[in-house]
């Protein structure tokens, strides 16, 4: 009897201190990539630029993710430039690249498992990059898009177009590290409330239409035939809808973040 | 040997005297002691007084067949008493003739030094036998009318030997551990003085620094990280370093050769009012000496290229506490960037100071380098991206060009010098300690250089940091102790003081990975700080059984502190004239408009702060000691934290416990158990931070718990002449932020700890000399700690052996560690890293670890010429 009394006195105590938490957990997640819920091939759309509409078949559009991020805290907007990495406000990552097709709704799965916390997440990071995310030299091709656009008038214009970010981006003032090519590359502050937890997967939508949004396709200059984004901004024919199509391939709106149950 | 020991010991044996009526018929003889061996004054106790009474149980042999402690001295003294009194041989007791098992009761005084050490060429004599007319009255335990009645005294013999002045025991988590066979148990040649530490108390030790870096601590709960929650001292020479970068209180005590100590006392809690700055999870003193006198040169080889040559010289004739012993050792270490060298060399003479004194003086240096690899990412292990003991220094992704380790000297002279004065005690103590310190650590790989606004452009160039302290430490110590009598008891009041200084140099740049360059300075701080302190301890015993003691602990910790890295950032920067790559800027935000400033700034401040301590130590019951203790205790801040007059540069801690000891003997057969039950509160808590690659100022924490330990010394077992030394320990606690009430990471809340030693004579001998042989175990349980994002780590299970046979002069023997070959991880952490493993940077906070040791095989060699033990 005293045998047992001590030996539940000692369960006891080892039960009392080994008992709590430290607070939250972390996770391995799946994650995927897709088009908007809608998207279809070809995605067909109208867009109105000025007034003037145009009615879109878009038969590719192809998007590199090279990395997911998301964070607790918005970049403090203060009087000096942010920084393209801010440690200490990642959520969840994932760190491994995946070419998107954007005409699919369906999710298509990064090849390696998201990792995070369960912490609350405020903005969420599209990193659009081939490799080092500093790196000035980068050849991955990040947007394809070809399709054709017609407007009430009749005329067709089949387009295509080809982005990269890489030194064709640099921007002028980067002697500093004020503007470093990384800031082109990491689409961010996308707002989400998305809360990861140890089930379903994270889910990012990215809305070709979007893509598109305010672009002149009647200022695209044809080249060889055929009508091309431009992706040299020093080029002459780097005209509105280039600089439109990169600005939206930049703009926060274009993607959007999602935790759903696992398929 | 032993009478030469450590203590004055007063002793007087009586036996019962039976009653009258039980005499008549019977024709007793009492027995008689006819070998007697002092009981041993406790190393490094401060001088007091100590009564001890056993009663103990002979058998028709006159052999001890059972010891109790009927009146306590304290644990200590109870121990010492009672190991003294198994050996102790008597003559039967008889009636008309016949042997009967009979029982007797023997006080022992316990008395503190009063000469110096005494002359080399007189050995002290045994105490004589008792004669049956200097024996008094027995009651033998066959005879339920001969129950005893009253004690009478015997003649007193007194017999003087020496030692240092002891201190007084504080409580049941006062611990004072004699290392012996549980040492040589133990055996690894990387073992060091900390490692010490884990048979006395059960703590966690943990090291992802490298050989020369100090052992990370975990005691009752803290997580002490180098050392800076526990006090730490040898031979009462402050440890802790005031003003290292790494840790304010960094303690490596690797400078200390594990074979000249010859205890270990430990404090738990800041109970006692001696205990200064960073007692905050306990105090941990190692008393220096070596009770096995001679020449011993001693070499030992194995796993990994390991070699450790050692010798050790300790004159025949001299205290024990008079000793010389150096050190070499060298290995290629278990996996990636793991070598280190070190060199230690320790000497120490101890003399006597006229009839009522002694006096000490005492050197050592030691030097080191060495090289450590850092932590693993636990998904670049799982994928196959980096072994389980290698180190991103090596790796293809990530190698850096000044891999992590590091460089360590301390250089140190001390002195003690201590006499008596009619009925009071005088001490004091000087040192001084030149200590270099040199510490490459990464933790975060690539993830913290991001590209700033103001900066060139550039990559991520790395986060490893160099970190240097170089300090000077100056202090002295002293105490006055004086003892009266009242009400019938001994009294004992102690004032003291406390003085040390230091001056610091700490300075933590950054280098880039690819080229080993400086490109940043995070700190820059020279130090002048100073700790004065005094004490009163009062000990006061209201009855035999009753000793309330206590006191208050008052220091003044003063900071001067000149920042050569004052100004790092601007908040408006000049547009014209930017700061481009400047570590210690040179402009500051006046208003809006850039102005010039030096880049350094001074500071300064100092406080009083005042701790009080107190003990309720009850002694009722033969063998059993009850305790509860009370006491508050500070750690001083880094400089680093240090503000213009700041009025607390300080952490408190308030401190409880209760708990209970027993002492017990059995024939040849000593348990010593007790039990405790803490809580400690700190209002400034130490947290780590893996960007600062330290520990760093969080919020309050309350620790909570239970330990427990016991240690069984059998010899003699089965009368064989085998011996046993097993000592375990348990320690179960929880550690919960004062805010949120969840969990302190990184601290475990269950530690177990077992030692084991097996020795003696095996029965084989050659030319007439027995073979001696020994056999060692350590067992170690860590269990599941908690780590950041509702983590739990994953235990620890290890388990060591030795083995070895001497004959004669010579001993070989054969070590292993982690004989199960576990593959376990010593550190276990939660935070963002980056070293380029993966196609993007890892942001997330990722489990990281640090690789224990494998098994590891090492052979040895002992030589010894002269002396005895």
């Amino acid at each position: 009897m005293t045998r047992s009394r001590g030996a539940f006195a000692f369960a006891s105590a080892f039960a009392f201190a080994c008992v709590g938490t430290t607070g939250g957990q972390l996770v391995d997640f799946p994650a995927s990539a897709a088009g908007a819920e809608d998207a279809a091939t070809p995605l067909v759309f109208d867009q109105t630029t000025a007034g003037h509409t145009w009615h879109v078949s878009l038969t590719e559009a192809k998007l590199h993710i090279g990395a997911l991020y998301l964070d607790q805290s918005e970049p403090a907007s203060g009087a000096g430039d942010t920084n393209c990495i801010l440690p200490g406000v990642y959520v969840a990552e994932v760190t491994t690249g995946l070419d998107v097709d954007l005409l699919s709704p369906t999710p298509q799965a990064f090849p390696v498992a998201g990792h995070g916390s369960t912490s609350p997440v405020l903005v969420g990071q599209v990193w659009l990059t081939g490799g080092d995310i500093n790196a000035v030299t980068d050849l991955t091709k990040t947007l394809i898009v070809a399709g054709t656009a017609t407007d009430d008038s009749g005329a067709s214009i089949p387009f295509e177009g080809t982005l990269t970010i890489g030194a064709n981006r640099v921007p002028s003032n980067q002697t500093t590290g004020g503007n470093p090519i990384c800031k082109q590359r990491i689409v961010t502050p996308i707002q989400t409330s998305v809360a990861v937890q140890t089930s379903g997967e994270l889910l990012v939508r990215i809305d070709a239409k979007r893509l598109f949004v305010n672009v002149d396709f009647g200022q695209l200059p044809k080249v060889s035939g055929t009508y091309a984004f431009s992706d040299d901004p020093t080029s002459t024919s780097y005209t509105q809808p280039s600089i439109n199509l990169y600005a939206n391939l930049r703009a926060t709106g274009t993607y959007s973040f999602l935790w759903t149950d696992a398929h | 040997m032993r009478g030469r020991m450590t203590a004055g010991i007063l002793l007087a044996a009586f036996l019962f005297t039976s009653g009258a009526s039980a005499q008549v018929d019977a024709e007793i003889t009492h027995p008689v002691a006819v070998h007697q061996v002092e009981a041993i004054y406790p190393a490094g106790l401060a001088p007091q007084h100590a009564d001890v009474i056993l009663i103990v149980k002979l058998d028709t042999e006159g052999n001890v067949s059972e010891v109790k402690v009927e009146t306590s001295g304290g644990a200590p003294f109870d121990a010492a008493a009672t190991e003294a009194i198994q050996k102790w041989t008597f003559s039967p007791a008889t009636k008309n003739g016949k042997p009967f098992a009979a029982r007797m009761k023997i006080p022992f005084h316990f008395e503190p030094p009063k000469p110096a050490p005494p002359d080399p060429d007189v050995e002290t004599p045994p105490p004589l036998p008792r004669t049956p007319t200097q024996t008094p009255t027995q009651t033998p335990t066959q005879t339920p009318t001969q129950t005893p009645t009253q004690s009478q005294a015997s003649d007193v013999e007194d017999v003087h030997v020496y030692g240092p002045a002891a201190l007084p025991y504080v409580g049941v988590s006062d611990v004072h551990f004699s290392i012996g066979e549980l040492f040589r148990a133990r055996g690894s040649p990387s073992d060091n003085a900390s490692k010490l530490l884990q048979s006395a108390t059960p703590i966690l030790l943990t090291n992802e620094g490298g050989e020369g870096h100090a052992e990370q601590v975990f005691l009752r709960g803290f997580d002490a990280r180098e050392g800076q929650d526990i006090e730490f001292t040898v031979g009462g020479v402050p440890i802790n370093e005031s003003g290292n970068l790494h840790g304010n209180g960094y303690a490596d005590t690797h400078f200390i050769i594990p074979e000249l100590v010859q205890s270990v006392r430990v404090i738990e809690g800041p109970f006692d009012p001696r205990q200064g700055n960073y007692a905050v999870a306990g105090s941990a003193d190692y008393e220096l000496g070596l009770p096995r006198r001679g020449f011993v040169a001693k070499y030992t080889g194995g796993s990994w290229n390991t070699q450790r040559g050692l010798v050790l010289w300790g004159p025949e004739a001299m205290s024990d506490r008079t000793f010389a012993g150096a050190e070499l050792y060298s290995t290629n270490g278990f996996g990636q960037n793991r070598d280190a060298l070190r060199g230690s060399a320790m000497a120490q003479y101890e003399g006597k100071l006229g009839d009522k004194g002694l006096w000490r003086v005492g050197a050592q240096g030691y030097a080191s380098h060495f090289h450590s690899p850092g932590l693993i990412r636990e998904d670049d292990y799982k994928s196959g991206k980096i072994g389980f003991y290698d180190s991103y220094d090596s790796s293809s992704f990530a190698r850096a060009a000044v891999p992590q380790g590091g460089d360590s000297s301390r250089y140190s002279i001390w002195g003690h010098i201590e006499t008596r004065s009619g009925d009071t005690t005088l001490g004091q103590d000087v040192w001084l300690v030149k200590r270099d310190m040199r510490l490459l650590e990464n933790f975060t790989g690539l993830l913290l250089d991001v590209q700033q606004p103001l900066q060139s452009l550039h990559s991520q160039r790395g986060d490893e940091l160099d970190l240097n302290s170089d300090a000077t430490m100056i202090g002295a110590k002293g105490f006055a102790r004086w003892r009266t009598k009242a009400l019938g008891q001994r009294q004992e009041i102690e004032v003291g003081y406390f003085a040390r200084g230091d001056q610091v140099h700490g300075t933590q740049q950054r280098l880039d990975n690819a080229s080993g360059v400086p490109y940043q300075t995070d700190t820059d701080l020279q130090s002048t700080l100073g700790d004065l302190g005094l004490y009163a301890d009062a000990n006061l015993r209201a009855t035999k059984w009753l000793n309330v003691r206590g006191g208050f602990r008052s220091d003044i910790l003063t900071y001067d502190v000149l920042d050569n890295c004052a100004a790092q950032s601007i908040s408006k920067p000049s547009t014209t004239n930017p700061p481009i790559d400047q570590s210690c800027l040179t402009q500051y935000d006046a208003g809006g408009v850039p102005a010039h400033r030096e880049p350094n700034q001074r500071t300064s401040t100092a406080t009083i702060v005042t701790m009080p301590r107190a003990s309720a130590i009850v002694g009722p019951f033969a063998g059993f000691l009850l305790s509860a203790s009370v006491g508050e205790g500070v750690r001083s801040v880094d400089p680093s934290y240090v503000t213009q007059n700041v009025s607390t540069p300080f952490a408190s801690v308030l401190a409880y416990e209760g708990g209970a000891a027993y002492t017990r003997a059995f024939k040849d057969t000593l348990i010593v158990a007790r039990s405790v039950f803490f809580q400690t509160h700190v209002d400034k808590d130490l947290i780590f931070s893996e960007t600062e690659g330290r520990n760093v100022l969080g919020v309050g924490t309350t620790r909570s718990g239970w330990s427990g330990s016991a240690r069984i010394t059998a010899k003699k077992i089965f009368k064989s002449a085998v011996n046993i030394d097993e000592s375990a320990s348990v320690t179960l606690v929880k550690s919960t932020y004062d805010d949120t009430h969840l969990l302190v990471a990184y601290v475990p809340d269950a530690v177990v700890r077992s030692d084991t030693a097996i020795f003696g004579d095996l029965p084989l001998k050659i030319s007439g000399t027995a073979i001696q042989a020994s056999l060692g175990f350590g067992l170690t349980y860590v269990g599941k700690r908690a780590l950041p994002f509702g983590q739990r780590s994953d235990d620890i299970f290890t388990l060591d052996a030795t083995a070895s046979v001497a004959w004669r002069n010579v001993e070989i023997g054969v070590t292993g560690t982690n004989i199960t070959d576990n593959h376990y991880r010593l550190g276990e952490y939660n935070f963002a890293s980056d070293f380029h493993s993966q196609p993007q940077p890892t942001l997330v906070p990722e489990r990281m670890f640090s690789a224990g040791p494998p098994l590891g095989i090492f052979g040895n060699l002992t030589i010894r010429f002269g002396g005895k033990s």
